[in-house]
């Protein structure tokens, strides 16, 4: 299953992942290598979100032991290459001193990840002891972050820096033969260089053993990183645990956190969305402004992050393991493709419905579908559709203006729109105290109805509240009554076909 | 003591020189071996590569440079082979070079070491911290030919312009071009109180105060210098030796005109054309000075002749207000 860039975006993914601080580039890469888990890794997915559970339930008992090990994290850098040349090269200088530091660094680590009491409970978090590998790159023991072979290393080693100590001592007194000087320390720097280079070589063929174990922990202080960022965030937004691979897709007061944050700005909250949707379609019907998509994009982004192996920002869901997401909305990028919005819209359908017959459950999100096109076409398009999907494998989620869409659907839910307004409409001033009303008395949030249930007619309402002028508002009012009898037919012959 | 005591306790010190094999690393290794008799703990690097025993650019022969126990360096992984001083690792500080990651080491022996750092200042200053986290009192930058960035981007620090005979055959012209690049580098300093966002090329000032009057090019500025309601102008970016003629030839009010650039590196004017605009009238000055501590000369050239010694070194005095040091008779004996 795969999400591209700007479907990320627009749901609200891309702002979540970039909540993430990992505190090492293992976590960083653990975060961006897991992809979503599908349907065979099950068990995985399992263990993925009980890892985070626990450390959730650690970071609430006793938070100093997460930060601890995120500052002892803080100093790895990424050295995979190294951890990978290393088995079959002779490892460099530079790269035994960054093996040192990294070696030095774990063992400060895993004494704090093991005394986790969930430590044993943690799935993919373990280490094997370094003890071996320092040994090796720091016999002396002393511990420090810096790296220098002592000449007791070898008779070697010893011999050519005591000679060439002992031409530099002799070098600095005024007067000493230079050339002579220079030539016999050129020899004992070559001597060294040699030295030093069987040094280098054992201490590789000693290390390329070890070096599996090394790079385990590696992928072990990632994951553990990577699943305290996941953490974390849970705590943030207060999110749970999702119960996942059920029949039906229920999010109880699901949130979007980008969308949230963006009202916040504006002083406004965030209405928190409920949907149970079983396998079939629902439709989502409501006014204009009543924020339709910010319901789609909430229920996908959660979806998405079950199935990330990270918790919801819900209080309860349960959420399917669909084999893929299929998100069908006014277009991102097919102007450059040479359609227009609903061609592209169509195409996009057609791949979906081509993948869906391929077998597997996929989850179908598709906002105001057919607007592109005139309304009556574009209500029969929509209408067909949903039929089409209705005893298909998939939990579809279809928003829609067009009367009558939910005909066939499982489910038929509402924002709750302007109806704290119902039955008076007050009159503003001017278009941006219009605008700020509408904002006020809108409500987000979504209320199950009947099948039939017509959608809002709150479009009139608004434009009288955003200050349209008088005249031209009669005219839509004698023009829309008219409208509803063409309409009000239209939905008659369809209610005669289904019945 | 020949260099050392006009140091005076900076912080940073930059080497740049006139050109190729001006005797450069000879002035680097002079200043190391006060640095080592002085008993100080110093950081050295270099704006890009250098300390090669062969130069790569006209293949004759360059004094390696020699380090003391004790010392620290910061070149690139793949120069340290090169090295033949003992080293302890101290620090891969996360900075690259075309010649692979930086390395900074401490110098467990006396030794050779062939130096390549950042050409960034950034990166220059994040490796002047972590020189200094390790002890280091002052950190030497074997910097680019030339008068390019001249402290390496440091204000607190100083420089070291070398000269020698490898510029030109003739003596005199020599003298000239290095007297014209002290100029440069000892510029007044001048603070024109100007607003954060100057996005003009050429900002109009008097009392150095902007007037409100901005332009984007020199016959702009020209038309402006006509009406006189300036006494300054402060140049964004460099004035190039095409501008500089353009501002000759333009007919606006030169006389007591302050030009003013960030530094002395702005200036990318011939100096027969800084020298004309001078003798018009216009002062040149600029924001960020760099304090140039001593020039260094060496009067044999790499390409074969040389200059008497004694000459070089008084006509070279005569056209420069910061000490002169012959540093010629080291050449060779880098230790």
């Amino acid at each position: 299953m795969e999400l591209s860039y700007e479907q990320r975006a627009d749901i609200g993914l891309k702002y979540v992942l970039d909540l993430l601080d990992p505190a090492c580039p293992y976590g960083a890469k653990r975060l961006k290598a897991e992809g979503f888990y599908g349907r065979e890794q099950r068990e995985e997915l399992d263990r993925e979100l009980n890892n985070v559970a626990l450390l959730l339930e650690q970071l609430e008992a006793a938070p100093r032991s997460i930060d601890a090990l995120r500052n002892a994290m803080m100093c790895f850098k990424d050295i995979s290459g190294t951890l990978k040349n290393g088995e079959n090269a002779s490892l460099s200088e530079v790269e035994l001193f960054e093996l040192m530091a990294f070696v030095l660094r774990m063992k400060a680590l895993i004494p704090l990840a093991e005394a986790l009491p969930c430590y044993k409970s943690l799935t993919g978090v373990r280490f094997t002891p370094v003890d071996g590998a320092l040994a090796i790159l720091d016999p002396g023991g002393n511990g420090r972050l810096t790296f220098y072979v002592e000449d007791a290393r070898s008779p070697r080693l010893q011999e050519s820096r005591r000679e060439k100590r002992e031409t530099e001592k002799q070098l600095r007194e005024p007067g000493c033969d230079r050339d002579a000087l220079l030539a016999r320390r050129l020899r004992a720097a070559k001597e060294e260089e040699l030295a030093l280079a069987d040094i280098y070589a054992e201490m590789s063929d000693a290390l390329s053993p070890l070096l599996p174990g090394l790079r385990q922990n590696a992928l072990a202080a990632g994951r553990l990183d990577a699943v305290i960022c996941k953490a974390l965030l849970a705590r943030r937004f207060h999110a749970c645990r999702p119960l996942v691979g059920t029949e039906a897709l229920r999010l109880e007061s699901a949130v979007n956190p980008e969308i949230a944050a963006a009202l916040a700005e504006r002083g406004r909250h965030f209405a928190p969305i409920d949907v149970d949707m079983p396998l079939g379609v629902t439709v989502l019907t409501g006014a204009n402004m009543g924020g339709k998509s910010v319901a789609i994009k909430t229920v996908t982004l959660n979806i998405a992050l079950a199935l990330l192996g990270f918790f919801p920002f819900c209080d309860r869901a349960e959420v399917p393991l669909f084999d893929r997401m299929e998100l069908i909305n006014r277009d991102f990028s097919n102007a450059a493709g040479g359609l227009s919005s609903f061609g592209g819209e169509i195409m996009r359908f057609n791949e979906a419905a081509e993948r869906l017959r391929g077998g597997g459950l996929s989850f179908i999100a598709m906002d105001e579908f057919a607007r592109g096109t005139n309304a009556q076409e574009g209500a029969a398009i929509a209408r067909g559709v949903v039929k089409y999907l209705s005893d298909k494998n998939a939990v579809t989620l279809l928003a829609t203006h067009y009367d009558g869409t939910a005909a066939y659907a499982e489910r038929h839910y509402q924002v709750r729109g302007l109806r704290k307004l119902e039955g008076k409409t007050p009159v503003p001033t001017d278009a941006k105290s219009g605008l700020r009303l509408i904002e006020d008395a809108m409500d987000y949030g979504l209320i199950p109805v009947e099948r039939e249930a017509e959608c809002p007619r709150d479009a009139l309402r608004i434009c009288r509240i955003l200050g349209m002028d008088r005249e031209i508002l009669a005219e839509i009012a004698e023009n829309s009554a008219e409208a509803c009898v063409d309409g009000a037919q239209g939905r008659r012959s369809d209610g005669t076909g289904s019945e | 003591m020949e260099l050392l005591e006009y140091i005076g306790g900076a912080p940073v010190v930059a080497l740049l020189g006139m050109c190729k094999n001006a005797g450069k690393t000879t002035a680097l290794n002079v200043l190391i071996r006060e640095y080592a008799a002085a008993g100080k703990v110093i950081g050295m690097t270099s704006i890009g590569r250098d300390g090669e025993s062969r130069d790569l650019v006209t293949d004759t022969y360059k004094p390696p440079i020699y380090m003391y126990e004790g010392m620290l360096a910061a070149t690139a992984e793949q120069l340290l082979p090169f090295s033949d001083v003992s080293r302890e690792l101290l620090e891969l500080p996360e900075l690259y070079t075309s010649l692979g990651r930086i390395v900074l080491f401490r110098a467990r022996s006396d030794g050779f070491v062939q130096l390549a750092g950042p050409a960034i200042v950034e990166q220059l200053a994040a490796l002047r911290r972590s020189f200094s986290a390790f002890g280091a009192e002052c950190v030497l930058i074997d910097g680019a030919l030339s008068r390019r960035s001249p402290a390496a981007g440091a204000t607190d620090g100083c420089c070291i312009l070398s000269t020698g005979a490898s510029l030109d055959m003739d003596v005199n012209h020599v003298v000239e071009e290095t007297g014209y690049v002290v100029r440069l580098l000892t510029l007044p300093e001048a603070a024109p109180r100007l607003s954060a966002s100057q996005s003009a090329r050429f900002t109009l000032l008097r009392d150095m105060d902007p007037t409100g009057e901005a332009v984007q090019t020199v016959s702009e500025l020209n038309a402006l210098l006509k009406r006189g309601t300036g006494d300054g102008v402060y140049v964004s970016g460099a004035l190039t030796e095409a501008q500089g003629r353009e501002l000759l030839r333009g007919g606006g009010r030169l006389k007591g005109l302050r030009l003013i650039a960030d530094d002395g590196s702005r200036w990318l004017l011939q100096r027969d054309t800084f020298a004309r605009l001078e003798a018009m009238g216009v002062r040149f000055a600029v924001r960020r000075g760099c304090r140039l501590a001593a020039v260094t000369v060496n009067p044999v050239s790499a390409r074969g002749w040389q200059f008497d010694p004694a000459e070089f070194l008084e006509k070279m005095r005569a056209a420069s207000p910061v000490p002169v040091v012959n540093v010629g008779r080291y050449h060779g004996t880098e230790l």
